[in-house]
C-alpha cells in the first residue's frame, strides 16, 4: 500500500495512504499533473490546513474513500439537505469553529463531497431563521445603513421565485 | 505527533469565499435565500448575483412606495409582475429602467381590487409610458398580458419589434367591445415567437374583409376560449405550423375535432377536453390520422354526477383506450380528470402498445402483460388506485 507524507501549517507530518489522500482534488492534481513523487519521502506542504483539522478530515476521507461518484444534480433546483448520512451527521457534530475550519480546509483541498455535506449542515442551521437570528447564530455584523434593512425586508415581501 | 504553538484565526461564515456561500445558498429554499439577503450587505449582493435572474418582483397598488423604488434597477430583477393601475406611476419609472434587461414580464392592466371584470382602460398619459416600456423590452422572452380588448389592440402593435419574445400569453378581459383576430397579424414579425396562449372572455371576431397573416414560427398554441365564436379555421390561418395544440378548455364536437386533425397534420402534442360527444370510438379514431402524434392528454369535461351517465362513461373509457393505443407513434397518454367529482375511469388497460406510457392524474400507471385493471376516483385529485 503506497503512502505519502503531508505537512500541515503547524509543521506536523502525516503519513497517509495515497488512495485516501487522493480524496483531495488538490493533492490528486499535485501527484498526477505536477508530478510530485511521493516516493521521494518529501512531505507535501498544506500551508492552509492545521493539524487538528487535517486529522479530522483524514478520518472522513478514510471512511468515504470507496464512495462512488455522486450523481449530477440539477444546478437550479434547491438541493436536498435531509440526505446527510448518519455517519457524517455524527462526524459534523462539532462546534461551529471546527465546522468552519473543516469547510475552509475542504475547500482548499478541493474535497467536493465533504464541502457539500458541510454546506448542507450549515444550510440546516440557517433554515427558517430570521435575518436577525442568522446574524446572532453566525456572529455576523449588520452592516446595512440605518433603515436599509427594513427596506430590504419590505422589498423582499414583493418577490418570489420564478419557476417557468 | 509534534505540534507547534498554533494561533488560529477564528473563522467566520461572513468571511467565507463566495463559492462556498453560493453552495450553502443552493441548499436553501427561496424564502430562506431572501432572508439571507437581509443579513448583511455582502450576502445581499451575493443572493442577487447568484439567483437574481430567478427572482420575480411583484409591484401592485399595495406595494409600499416608501421603498426606495429608484434603487430597484440596482438589483438584477429579470422577472417582474405588475398590477398596473393609475396610482402606480411611482414605480413604473423603475420598471422603465429595468425594461431593457427583463426576461419576463407579467402585466395586469387593471385596478387590482376589481379583478378580471374591471372595464378599466389606462388614460393616455399612462398609456404613453406603458407603450414606451413595451418598446424597450429587447431581452424579453416571456410576456403575459391581462387587459381589455381596447388596450390590447395597442399592446399588440407595440410588441412587434421584440425580437427575443418566445412566449406570449394573453388574457382578454370583458369590455364593451369584441376583439378582432386580425390584431394578431403582427405576430408574424416576431422571429423567435414559438408559443402563444390566448384566453379570451370576449368574442374573438372573424376577420371580415381583413386578411389573417400567418405567424409561421409559432409551434405551440393554447386556447382558452369561453366565447362561442371559436373557429379552428381562423386560428389555422394565423398559426398554420403548429406541432402542439392545447384546447382542453374548448368545448368541441366531433366535426371540430376532425377539423383539428385535418388542419394541423404535423401535431405532435395534443391536449383536448373530453365531453360526452367525443366519448366514442368514431370520434377518437380520428386521432389515428395524426401521423406524428407523440403525446396525447385527455381531460374529462363531463359535468355530470348522474349514475346512469356515469355508467355510460365507464363503458366508453374502455373502448377509448383501445382506440387510442392504436396510434402507432404515441409515446405518452395522459388522462386527467376535470374539475368535477363523481366520474370514474375503470376497465382493463390494453397491453398491445407497450411503448406508450400511461399517466392517470399525473401518476404513472405501469402496464404488465396481465393487463392490470384500474379505477380512478375523480373526487380525489391525483389518485390512481391500482387493483
Amino acid at each position: 500500500m503506497s503512502t505519502i507524507k503531508l505537512e500541515t501549517s503547524d509543521g506536523v507530518k502525516f503519513t497517509v495512504k495515497t488512495q485516501v489522500a487522493k480524496c483531495s482534488g488538490t493533492i490528486r492534481t499535485m501527484l498526477e499533473d505536477i508530478g510530485i513523487n511521493p516516493q521521494d519521502g518529501e512531505a507535501i506542504p498544506l500551508s492552509n490546513v492545521h493539524s487538528t483539522i487535517l486529522q479530522k478530515i483524514l478520518v472522513w476521507a478514510e471512511h468515504h474513500v470507496d464512495d462512488p461518484e455522486p450523481p449530477r444534480e440539477d444546478a437550479d433546483a434547491a438541493k436536498r439537505t435531509d440526505d446527510i448520512c448518519s455517519w457524517d451527521e455524527d462526524f459534523l457534530k462539532v462546534d461551529q469553529r471546527t465546522l468552519f475550519d473543516v469547510m475552509l480546509a475542504a475547500n482548499y483541498l478541493d474535497m467536493k463531497q465533504l464541502i457539500a455535506v458541510c454546506c448542507k449542515t450549515v444550510a440546516n442551521m440557517i433554515k427558517g431563521k430570521t435575518a436577525d437570528q442568522i446574524r446572532r447564530t453566525f456572529n455576523i455584523e449588520n452592516d446595512f445603513p440605518p433603515g436599509e434593512e427594513d427596506k430590504i425586508r419590505l422589498r423582499n415581501q414583493f418577490c418570489e421565485e420564478r419557476s417557468r | 505527533m509534534e505540534t507547534k504553538e498554533d494561533k488560529l484565526t477564528v473563522p467566520e461564515l461572513s468571511d467565507f469565499p463566495n463559492e462556498i456561500l453560493a453552495l450553502i445558498f443552493q441548499h436553501l429554499r427561496f424564502p430562506d435565500r431572501l432572508r439571507m439577503s437581509a443579513v448583511c450587505r455582502r450576502w445581499n449582493e451575493l443572493v442577487f448575483a447568484f439567483f437574481g435572474d430567478r427572482i420575480m418582483l411583484h409591484l401592485s397598488a399595495s406595494t409600499d412606495c416608501s421603498v426606495p423604488i429608484g434603487k430597484l434597477s440596482d438589483r438584477s430583477y429579470r422577472n417582474v409582475q405588475v398590477f398596473w393601475t393609475e396610482d402606480s406611476s411611482g414605480w413604473m419609472d423603475a420598471v422603465e429602467d429595468l425594461a431593457p434587461k427583463l426576461l419576463s414580464l407579467d402585466l395586469y392592466i387593471m385596478p387590482e381590487e376589481r379583478g378580471f371584470l374591471a372595464k378599466w382602460n389606462p388614460p393616455p398619459s399612462l398609456m404613453e409610458q406603458f407603450l414606451r416600456i413595451l418598446a424597450n423590452l429587447e431581452s424579453l422572452g416571456t410576456l403575459f398580458i391581462n387587459t381589455t380588448p381596447t388596450t390590447f389592440g395597442a399592446v399588440l402593435e407595440a410588441i412587434h419589434d421584440l425580437t427575443n419574445l418566445a412566449t406570449l400569453m394573453v388574457e382578454i378581459r370583458i369590455d364593451d367591445g369584441s376583439f378582432a383576430l386580425s390584431s394578431f397579424n403582427g405576430l408574424c414579425r416576431l422571429p423567435k415567437l414559438r408559443a402563444v396562449s390566448i384566453c379570451s372572455y370576449v368574442p374573438l371576431c372573424a376577420p371580415g374583409k381583413d386578411r389573417l397573416v400567418p405567424a409561421p414560427f409559432v409551434e405551440s398554441l393554447t386556447l382558452e376560449q369561453y366565447s362561442p365564436c371559436f373557429s379552428i379555421l381562423n386560428f389555422y390561418k394565423l398559426f398554420p405550423c403548429l406541432t402542439k395544440l392545447d384546447v382542453r378548455q374548448v368545448e368541441m364536437d366531433p366535426e371540430e375535432l376532425e377539423l383539428v386533425v385535418v388542419t394541423w397534420p404535423a401535431l405532435e402534442v395534443l391536449v383536448i377536453g373530453l365531453n360526452s360527444s367525443l366519448l366514442n370510438t368514431t370520434a377518437l379514431e380520428m386521432l389515428q390520422q395524426l401521423p406524428k402524434l407523440r403525446k396525447l392528454e385527455l381531460q374529462t369535461q363531463v359535468y355530470c354526477t348522474d349514475e346512469c351517465i356515469e355508467f355510460d362513461f365507464l363503458q366508453a373509457s374502455f373502448y377509448l383506450l383501445e382506440t387510442i393505443f392504436q396510434i402507432p407513434t404515441l409515446e405518452e397518454l395522459r388522462l386527467v380528470h376535470g374539475p368535477v367529482a363523481g366520474i370514474w375511469w375503470s376497465g382493463q388497460i390494453p397491453t398491445d402498445a407497450p411503448s406508450c406510457r400511461l399517466y392517470i392524474n399525473g401518476i404513472y400507471v405501469p402496464r404488465t402483460n396481465d393487463g392490470p385493471s384500474f379505477k380512478c376516483d375523480a373526487s380525489k385529485e391525483g389518485t390512481a388506485i391500482m387493483s
